[in-house]
């Protein structure tokens, strides 16, 4: 690890302590950004340190807020832990025990606890706390008192999440709530360990969440916090007589307090302690009272683009600048159907709402598409309809449909094994998709509309990953990638003729990660988009692999293009995504310090 | 408290043997709950749950002076050894009175957000007392069952320790719904799996689990630690039926998508708990993959989780094998 890794991450800004105006206004103060920035850590309560994934190696690490430098708590061997990665994260109020969630080498994510090492140590091996196919996603949100057991969420493989506690000695599990397909955005343990603070939807079908409190033994519950505003991501003060929370009460989400004693609101309204944070996601408040959080404060934007064009970006298109993503052209070339996001953060991926943009009017509207997740579009070739990679408000990942005529979303594919994200998949007709089976083997599998029946076109040998099809006009060709499973894209991309099932191999990739593939109009050629070290890169590959040339400067360049049907233009989303760390210091209440 | 020959004397031999069998069902510890269960279970303020009211509850559970004519308990139709239902397709009251739904199993309804088929009662407390007043059920006067109760001092004497006062019907409401919240039915080996203990399934049961959660989207309703969503469906179910006039759920909201919508049922026990349905129109669990195979029952409000599955007989065979997973250990008692 370099020196710069060491000391990096703070090569980004850091501004100086704001201290408190004589006013007493609570100034946020950016703390850290920089590639490694992310929100899935959390400070100790002593605020010294702060735990967060390496993106380099997807090792968990911490980082000493006080000097700057860094320690890894766990170390791969990148040899035979490719592919996995560690994740959520939190400290031990004393800061020298780490849980973790860990996407280990069974694709799922296990729960880990580990010791901080020291100024001269090496990282400890981590200890498997629990490990369980079924309950395949893993969030430690808090240590008890006296770090005996780790408030976790788990969320189960039938979709259900639940509120449990983990002991630290054994790892035995005490499931104390059930909370069927809608998770808490956030769990804090109150400092006595009497209570279990929460967000969760107000009632079903509800868009806003209320904030509640679950007895630590499983036996009352209370909703601390109700009424028309989105109250979210709990955290309790650390003398536990107030709960700070993320609310959109004065119509911006800022920061509130509200007093609770014994397991109840204390008389009084909640109060505002800081307004207008914007893509705020708090992460945890130290013994001092400082609240720190992650912001979303990257953006990404859709640009409709000549083929050819020497120079980048044109205007962006859609409302919201800087939300917007994944623009495809509808067939006729009228309209784009993108992404946006919407609503309250989440710690992994951003809610999207599905919107239309006429070219030609210049405007948008949104869709009623009823999906919790909207992670990818493609247009049907009759352009009445949109399919959809993502989840739906029950959890169930895979691909849906939505009727521009009626409005109607339905499911078309469902993934026994979610992640959310959907399944890639585009149409082969009207009445057909091609979608990508996950598994082992991973397989091209033609799913038809009328009769609900598969029909394997192609399976990976070994234990390839198969990626971005796309299937050409009149739906004759599938053009595919076919990658290594580390992560790292080394791979081909083939071509398959769908009648024959005859495959052929279009090229090997030159390097870096496959992103995007997109049919020329006319079938002769296709877009390939790559992403590595070097940055983005969109190519022009005839369909015999001949030749292939350059054909957009696309710096910071997002997956996701569509070709105009006139080949001339394409629509690409230009941004990055990404996180910064701040802190609000002394959020809470001079009277609630200790 | 009646003795086990006070209690037959009163319920029959049947009866008798039915306070046999639960005596030897292995009696639940404070707060000790079967594998697969959460810790947490609603229970209202107003009526917290004690050993002593469950213990209260579980007599007049048992106890067919809760019925017009005495010949009725709850237990006459909530059998424990049958889940907790009858096995009929449909309920049968006083005088052999036939209802219009099946007894629906009570096992694990503490953990339940309504009550009923239809999901006209919102709470236990409010659910228990209904069967009482029902003449189609038990064909009491709640008044005259109080009254009743006053009169035997064994009742009396309970009534005033549990709550300080004489029998009354929130008395009697209390105490019934504290029972139900104690039978509970966890411990399958499909909790077992979900713990962890991959063999607990065998692998004909862990294929069925996958087309239970994937191609048969059986999952969609029917997930959690009690496989059910707890929300209302319209399958299409007892349409079928002749003289099918029960619209089920839009009798309580009066809101005509909720018209042949019903609650989903707990699958717990169900391999032992036919038949099924709300109406009891389908016999056997090899029926009911069968409905939801071909599609469930077309009409105007059909839900469009309900879509032909296509499966396989080997995929059929499989899943079959999961329900009977489901199975497991039936507590009762405080």
């Amino acid at each position: 690890m370099s020196l710069l890794r060491l000391l990096g991450g703070f090569c980004g800004a850091v501004a100086l302590a704001a201290a408190a105006p004589e006013t007493g206004e609570i100034v946020p103060r950016l703390v850290w950004q920089g590639p490694d920035a992310n929100a899935l850590g959390a400070p100790s309560r002593d605020g010294r340190w702060f735990s967060y994934v390496d993106t380099a190696s997807g090792d968990l690490a911490v980082r000493d807020l006080e000097t700057g430098q860094s320690r890894f708590v766990t170390r791969k061997d990148p040899r035979s832990q490719k592919g996995e990665f560690a994740y959520f994260s939190v400290l031990s109020a004393d800061g020298k025990t780490a849980a973790f969630a860990w996407f280990n080498d069974e694709g799922y994510y296990d729960l880990r606890v580990a010791e901080v090492p020291g100024p001269a140590e090496s990282p400890h091996p981590p200890r498997v706390l629990y490990r369980n196919r079924e309950a395949g996603f893993v969030q430690p949100c808090a240590f008890s008192p006296g770090a005996k057991s780790i408030l976790t969420l788990f969320f189960r493989r039938d979709n259900i999440s639940q509120i449990a506690l983990v002991s630290t000695g054994d790892g035995a599990v005490r499931t104390l709530k059930s909370l069927n397909w809608i998770y808490p955005k956030r769990m804090d343990f109150s400092p006595d360990g009497r209570w279990i603070v929460y967000d969760n939807l107000s009632a079903a079908g509800a868009g806003e969440r209320d904030i509640f409190l679950l007895d630590s033994g499983g036996r009352r519950e209370t909703r601390l916090l109700g009424g028309p505003a989105n109250d979210l991501f709990p955290l309790w003060s650390p003398d536990g007589r107030e709960v700070l929370f993320l609310s959109d009460r004065s119509g911006s989400m800022g920061i509130w307090a509200l007093r609770a004693a014994d397991g109840l609101a204390a008389p009084g309204e909640p109060r505002l302690v800081r307004d207008g944070l914007g893509r705020a996601l708090p992460l945890g408040l130290t013994a001092a009272g400082h609240l720190y959080y992650g912001l979303r404060a990257g953006q990404t934007d859709v640009h409709v683009v000549n083929l050819g064009a020497a120079h980048l970006p044109p205007p962006a298109i859609g409302d919201s600048p800087g939300r917007n993503s994944g623009a495809v052209f509808s067939p006729d070339g009228s309209t784009l159907a993108y992404l946006s996001a919407r609503g309250p953060e989440n710690y992994g991926r951003a809610q999207h709402a599905v919107l239309l943009y006429s070219l030609e009017r210049h405007s948008s509207r949104e869709l009623p598409v009823r999906l919790a997740h909207t992670e990818r579009l493609a247009w049907s070739p009759d352009g009445r309809r949109l399919l959809l990679a993502g989840s739906d408000r029950r959890a169930r990942s895979g691909l849906f449909e939505y009727e521009l005529e009626s409005g109607r979303t339905r499911p078309v594919v469902l993934a026994t094994q979610g992640n959310g994200r959907g399944l890639e998949g585009t149409y082969a007709g009207n009445d057909e998709i091609v979608y990508v089976r996950p598994g082992s083997p991973q397989a091209l599998v033609l799913h038809g509309f009328k009769d609900q029946a598969d029909r394997v076109l192609y399976e990976a040998p070994g234990n390839l990953h198969l990626a971005v099809p796309a299937v050409s006009a009149g739906g004759l060709r599938l053009a595919f990638a076919q990658v290594q499973p580390d992560g790292g894209g080394k791979g081909d991309i083939l071509l398959l003729a769908i009648p024959s099932r005859k495959t052929e191999r279009l090229l090997t990739l030159p390097g870096g990660r496959v992103i995007d593939l997109a049919w020329m109009p006319g079938g002769q050629a296709l877009l390939v988009g790559t992403e590595g070290s070097s940055g983005s890169h969109l190519w022009h590959v005839s369909a015999s692999g001949d030749t292939m040339r350059p054909a957009l400067p696309a710096p910071r360049r997002k997956p996701g293009i569509s070709v105009h049907p006139d080949g001339r233009k394409v629509a690409v989303t230009l941004g990055e995504d990404r996180h910064e760390i701040w802190v609000l210091e002394h959020a809470i209440a001079p009277a609630s310090r200790r | 408290m009646q003795s086990l020959p006070q209690a037959a004397g009163r319920a029959g031999l049947g009866g008798l043997a039915l306070l046999l069998l639960l005596r030897a069902l292995p009696a639940a510890g404070p707060r000790t709950l079967p594998l697969g269960l959460d810790a947490y279970m609603p229970v209202p303020d107003e009526n917290p749950l004690t050993p002593e009211k469950a213990a209260l509850g579980r007599k007049l559970f048992f106890d067919p002076l809760l019925s017009g004519d005495g010949s009725l308990s709850c237990s006459t139709c909530h059998v424990p050894r049958l889940g907790f239902t009858d096995g009929k397709s449909l309920a049968v009251g006083i005088g052999g009175r036939k209802g219009k739904r099946r007894t629906p199993r009570l096992v694990n309804r503490g953990y339940g957000r309504s009550f009923f088929w239809d999901g006209r009662a919102a709470t236990l407390e409010e659910q228990v007392v209904q069967p009482i007043g029902n003449p189609l059920e038990m064909d009491a006067n709640l008044e005259e069952v109080v009254r009743r109760l006053n009169a035997r001092p064994g009742y009396a004497a309970a009534f005033g320790k549990v709550f300080g006062r004489p029998p009354d019907t929130d008395g009697v409401r209390y105490a019934l719904a504290s029972y139900v919240r104690t039978i509970l039915s966890g411990n399958s080996p499909y909790d077992r799996y979900i713990a962890g203990e991959m063999e607990a399934l065998t692998p004909a049961q862990r294929r069925g689990l996958e087309i239970f959660r994937g191609k048969a989207n059986c999952a969609v309703c029917h997930l959690g630690p009690n496989l059910t969503d707890e929300e209302f469906h319209n399958t299409g179910a007892g349409l079928r039926s002749p003289g099918a006039r029960d619209k089920g759920r839009v009798n309580v909201t009066a809101d005509p998508v909720d018209t042949g919508a019903f609650k989903t049922p707990t699958l717990r026990e169900v391999a032992a708990t036919g038949p099924y349905m709300h109406d009891g129109s389908l016999a056997t669990l090899e029926e009911v993959i069968e409905f939801y195979d071909r599609g469930g029952e077309p009409n105007s409000n059909l839900s469009p989780e309900i879509q032909r599955l296509g499966l396989t007989s080997g995929e059929k065979s499989d899943l079959l094998a999961f329900l009977k997973a489901l199975s497991g250990e039936v507590r009762e008692g405080p």
